[in-house]
């Protein structure tokens, strides 16, 4: 017998019986829909919440600061250093004072942290409103908090307005402190819960002499670079923090959370073979004629087993490819369906089901395997009976 | 006729017996005979003689409990299941009393299943179904499913696939028995042209004793054993009146169906059966009137 002939005989089989095969392949996609829709949800929560909590370039970031050191330096000279280091990409320093803002009548005390505007997307975090500064516009992203100490409730009225900053620089080697005015235009507002900063160009304070920057930001060239950069800089003494350790903890978490989505899902599959199994032996039983009669007309065992197994494996095939299908479609109508609201309530869109490919091909080699696993017996069956007892089976 | 020629079919000293709880059932006693090429071979007792355990032992369906079956030399005792299953499909065809078709396939490629199995190409062996059912008379039928043909078409089919791997032996196990009587006498005619006009040596099992003349020997069994054999001319005659009387009965048939079919409409009777009923009606009175 040709391989393909398994396939003829296969088709000739479903046609017949179609409410049996509609059956079966059903049984299938239920089970192969479900897992995809438990796994796939596990992924969007999971990629969701990683988003929240960070960009993509996070998982490149450090943090370094001189920790409880009073040895170590953070100036210009180890800025220089970090970035000889060779899996550094770019270093983004960062000096930190004391100010006075007074916006009209109102003044209040704040935190200025000034960085190089090329980084200023990666320091600040999601503007509410506005826009970041760059070198050539100056001015100065403000947090929600301090718009509000300033009089403004709705954070978008203050833009544009000018800020006088009286900004307290220590002296060098010294306790002393200097007082040097500013004016700044506010360019954007980040929406905070209750911290009071703002940030400015370092640009801006080129004319200021001040000793150490408070922290440096470092930013590996890949992901997987992270760890080594992060031993070589501990290595030199300095205390090193990186926003991907929050983003371990949650992956750990989200993995739990994918097993026991997978778990209800995989009993779903369970279900759905058992049925599949029931299917192929009663399927067995009405066909045992059709067996003997193969036989009696020169079918070998294997012939008779190469039949039914394949049989089974189509089915599973066909279910998988349903099932992923009917999973993936119905996320999709959800996502779709949360946007919409989303975006009526002016909330943000979101992907709360995520189909990859490897989850689409494993679901596929397992909708296969799950078709030869409970093809297996029924097959086997089929093939050692007896042709003639087999002939007069009613 | 050619009694001189090796054996196609031979067996010595057969022996089957069935365990059926305690009681053991001797389906076949001590049988010896053997089946010349070309020659019509035809088994007839009562039923439960062992005559069809007989036919199967020889298609390889049962193995013997004791004895030696030699098929055209080779000796199916000692083949494995594959090998048993491959002298199913290369060296023999069966037709069976119920035609043993699959009811999901259409009659092309039920002609064809030898072949699927012998691993012949798809087109070449439905190529070579269709030529053989337009042997038998089914050239317009291609792609029906046996359920929608008659008991006679439905035989006829079953008898292309038989043919279709081309064997030199053809067992019958009551080809005629599932089939009202006009086309019981046109199968019969299909294996009287298959041995005459093909040479296929055949071997047919039969109960009933009006089919015996077409026989060049007839094996009478009784209780598993073979208790007569006896050769006979086979009257060309004979066989050729009852042809003629077939074609005649045909004839009429076709003539009066359009008729009998506007009849059926308005008595509101499925004409098929109500072909089966006026066949039926008129055997009946021709018995009569040869009785009388």
């Amino acid at each position: 017998m040709k391989p393909i002939d398994v396939f003829y005989i296969a088709k000739d089989t479903f046609r017949s019986n179609k409410l049996r095969t509609f059956l079966t392949v059903g049984a299938v996609v239920i089970g192969i829909g479900a897992i995809v829709f438990l796994v796939s949800l596990g992924r969007g929560l999971e990629e969701i919440t990683v988003k929240q909590i960070t960009s993509s370039e996070a998982l490149r970031l450090l943090n370094v600061s001189k920790g409880k050191s009073d040895i170590l330096k953070l100036d210009a000279e180890t800025v220089k250093k970090f970035k000889d280091i060779e899996s550094i990409e770019s270093v983004s320093p960062r000096a930190s004072f004391s100010v006075q803002a007074t916006l009209g009548e109102t003044t209040t005390e704040s935190v200025l942290h000034s960085v190089e505007s090329k980084f200023a997307k990666l320091e600040v975090n999601t503007l509410a409103s506005g826009d970041y500064f760059t070198d050539a516009t100056g001015g100065v992203v403000v947090s929600s908090t301090l718009s509000k100490l300033l009089g403004y409730e709705n954070t978008s009225e203050i833009l544009g307005k000018e800020i006088g900053l009286a900004i307290f620089i220590p002296v060098k080697g010294t306790t002393d402190v200097v007082r040097k005015e500013k004016t700044y235009t506010v360019h954007g507002v980040v929406e905070t819960e209750d911290e009071n900063y703002l940030f400015a160009p370092l640009s801006s304070l080129a004319d200021v002499e001040f000793g150490e920057y408070s922290s440096v930001k470092a930013l590996a060239k890949a992901p997987e670079l992270l760890a080594s950069t992060r031993t070589t800089i501990q290595d030199m003494g300095y205390f090193v923090e990186s926003p991907a350790d929050t983003l371990t903890e949650v992956t750990v978490v989200f993995n739990v959370v994918k097993v026991i989505l997978a778990i209800f899902g995989v009993i779903a599959l369970v279900v759905a073979s058992i049925g599949m199994f029931n299917t192929l032996t009663i399927s067995l039983l009405e066909r045992t004629r059709d067996i003997g009669i193969m036989k009696s007309v020169g079918a070998t065992n294997r012939d008779v087993m190469a039949i039914f197994l394949s049989e089974a494996l189509v089915v599973g095939l066909i279910g998988g490819v349903i099932g992923i299908g009917a999973g993936w479609l119905v996320g999709f109508l959800a996502n779709s369906g949360i946007n919409i609201l989303a975006e009526r309530y002016g909330g943000e869109t979101v992907q709360l089901f995520i189909v990859n490919l490897d989850l689409a091909v494993a679901m596929l080699i397992l909708s296969v395997l799950l078709g030869f696993i409970t093809g297996l017996y029924p097959s086997w069956r089929a093939s050692r009976l007896n042709p003639l007892w087999a002939l007069r089976y009613e | 006729m050619t009694r001189n020629s090796t054996p196609v079919i031979e067996l010595k000293n057969v022996t089957k017996e069935f365990f059926l709880g305690k009681n053991v059932l001797h389906a076949l006693k001590n049988i010896d005979f053997s089946v010349h090429p070309g020659e019509y071979v035809i088994l007839f007792g009562p039923s439960g003689c062992g005559k069809s355990t007989l036919l199967n032992v020889i298609a390889g369906l049962e193995p013997p409990t004791k004895g030696v079956v030699r098929i055209r030399g080779e000796d199916l005792t000692h083949l494995s299941m594959s090998q048993l299953a491959r002298h199913r499909r290369e060296k023999i065809g069966i037709v069976f009393q119920q035609f043993n078709l699959l009811k999901t396939m259409n009659i092309v490629n039920n002609v064809a299943l030898p072949e699927l199995f012998r691993g012949v190409r798809r087109s070449t062996r439905q190529h070579r179904a269709k030529e053989l059912l337009r042997e038998v008379g089914l050239g317009e039928y291609y792609s029906h499913r046996p359920a929608e043909l008659s008991g006679g078409q439905q035989q006829r089919v079953a008898i292309a696939r038989a043919l279709v791997n081309n064997p030199w032996i053809l067992l019958a196990d009551e080809p005629t028995g599932n089939v009202d009587s006009a086309t019981a006498e046109e199968i019969m005619a299909i294996f009287h042209d298959l041995n005459r006009k093909s040479k296929r040596t055949i071997l047919l099992v039969t109960h009933n004793p009006d089919y015996l003349h077409y026989g060049d020997r007839v094996l009478y069994m009784r209780d598993g054993e073979i208790i007569k054999s006896i050769e006979q001319q086979r009257s060309e005659k004979e066989i050729q009146d009852v042809r003629l009387t077939r074609e005649a009965r045909k004839l009429a048939r076709e003539s009066r169906r359009s008729e009998l079919d506007a009849q059926a409409r308005a008595l509101h009777i499925n004409p098929k059966e109500f072909h089966q009923e006026v066949d039926l009606a008129r055997e009946i009175l021709m018995r009569k009137r040869t009785k009388k």
